[in-house]
């Protein structure tokens, strides 16, 4: 990074730059350029999600029953509160006070350590009932739950696709796919943001940042709450809404 | 660089005017609308906020330039101070060095704001699982998304610290929803046109 630190303890800014606030705009304004691509590769993930979920919703209905809610409420949790120490770790750099961003990023990391174990037993779970996407799904009971949930639908509601059971069976993998590949697009997103924060923690400890000049946190802190905010649609859209 | 991106959106902003005029033919006021709000979002931030009229004003003024167009940019300039600091307009002159004053004094957002936020995110955890036990069918998905997006302006506005960032991070943030809104009503308007979609269990 171009930004340091001089003996005297203030920061001078890049040549390129008028000034330290100027270079903060700048690295601020990619960063949300960044997370507006993140936005738009989750959010085609989220059509996907939409336009399958119109045609075969009682693969998902069914599908979400297999997740566990208390789970998933538990990480939710966690994340919010990874999303409020990452906040503080800002506050605190924002403030001069090194000792107490550190405690509030170690406690981030944390979280994320909490999330990643969860999201582990969860996983394991799933493979070992062979709910896994493609060819390697293997759980005839799941088929079978998708065709009774369609055989006690009322009769109007059916359409062509639903009614072919054949197809239904051999498409009721899709739910999973949709499961890993979204949490598992997240969990890496997770794992990013956690060793990103690690960085920014030992930066802090070294005493590269203060009040003048904090823009790695800033710009970690946005990333990480961007992870959450795509939790805060996935946990519902996966979980809850059958 | 900055000038790339803020050019790069004005691109942007011209491909999805130009778009569904000649390609699809769909609602194209509504695109165009939200473009051309994008478009004035974005010259009037440049305008309002980082000075860019004030700082002509005072180049030409420095150059010895008067007359012509000089005293309306002028009346331009107090107006636009009018609205973006209400009482303080008089101040602007002061002001004329803003960029240089505001360095390393970014607006902090006390702990009391953040523990609040932390406590409206949970609630609407707790609302979301709480209201996924009863059935009110197509009901579910509305209030599940609806009280998301609640948490996620919340997140947004103080964790992301948007309430008080400069107009054009908004602008860019605003810009992607923008197109992901316009993924979803095309993606939609074919699904539903040509699929047979399952409307109720």
């Amino acid at each position: 990074m171009s930004t340091v630190k001089t003996e005297d303890g203030h920061f001078h800014h890049a040549h390129h730059f008028n000034s330290l606030s100027h270079q903060y705009d700048s690295a601020k304004q990619g960063v949300w350029l960044f997370m507006v691509t993140e936005i738009l590769m989750f959010g085609g993930l989220f059509v996907a999600y939409l336009i399958y979920k119109s045609i075969y919703a009682p693969i998902f209905h069914v599908g979400s029953s297999y997740l566990d809610v208390k789970m998933g409420s538990i990480n939710t949790v966690v994340l919010i509160t990874s999303s409020f120490t990452m906040a503080l770790g800002i506050y605190f750099n924002q403030k001069n006070k090194p000792k107490q961003a550190v405690i509030a990023l170690a406690l981030t990391i944390v979280c994320a350590g909490i999330f990643m174990v969860i999201k582990y037993f969860e996983y394991t779970h799933k493979i070992h009932l062979g709910l896994v996407p493609g060819k390697f799904f293997n759980n005839p009971e799941f088929q079978q739950k998708v065709v009774d949930f369609i055989n006690n639908m009322p009769i109007e509601n059916l359409t062509p696709t639903l009614s072919d059971t054949a197809h239904m069976k051999k498409i009721a993998p899709l739910y999973f796919g949709f499961y890993f590949v979204m949490t598992g697009l997240h969990g890496l997103h997770v794992m990013i943001g956690a060793g990103l924060i690690l960085w920014v923690l030992i930066k802090t400890a070294n005493g590269k940042f203060g009040a003048e000049y904090y823009t790695p946190v800033e710009g970690v802190g946005l990333f990480w709450h961007i992870v959450d905010l795509i939790w805060i649609y996935l946990f519902p859209l996966l979980y809850l809404v059958g | 660089m900055e000038l790339a991106i803020q050019y790069s959106l004005y691109i942007i902003s011209c491909v999805c005017i130009f778009v569904p005029l000649f390609g699809f033919g769909i609602a194209p006021p509504t695109v165009i609308g939200t473009a051309l709000s994008v478009f004035a979002g974005n010259a009037y931030s440049l305008i309002a906020q980082q000075g860019i009229l004030k700082n002509f004003i005072k180049d030409k003024k420095d150059s010895g330039a008067s007359g012509g167009l000089i005293p309306i940019l002028e009346e331009t300039q107090k107006l636009i101070d009018g609205i973006e600091n209400p009482g303080t307009a008089m101040k602007a002159k002061s002001h004329s060095h803003g960029h240089d004053h505001a360095e390393g004094s970014h607006h902090i957002i006390p702990i009391p704001v953040y523990v609040g936020v932390l406590v409206v995110l949970l609630i609407g955890t707790a609302i979301t699982v709480e209201v996924a036990q009863f059935d009110f069918g197509a009901m579910n998905t509305v209030i599940a998304m609806l009280v998301a997006t609640v948490k996620a302006s919340f997140v947004l506005a103080f964790f992301m610290h948007l309430k008080y960032d400069n107009m054009l991070n908004r602008v860019i943030f605003g810009s992607g929803f923008f197109f992901l809104m316009l993924l979803i009503a095309f993606s939609v308007a074919d699904i539903f046109t040509r699929v047979p979609v399952l409307k109720a269990f």
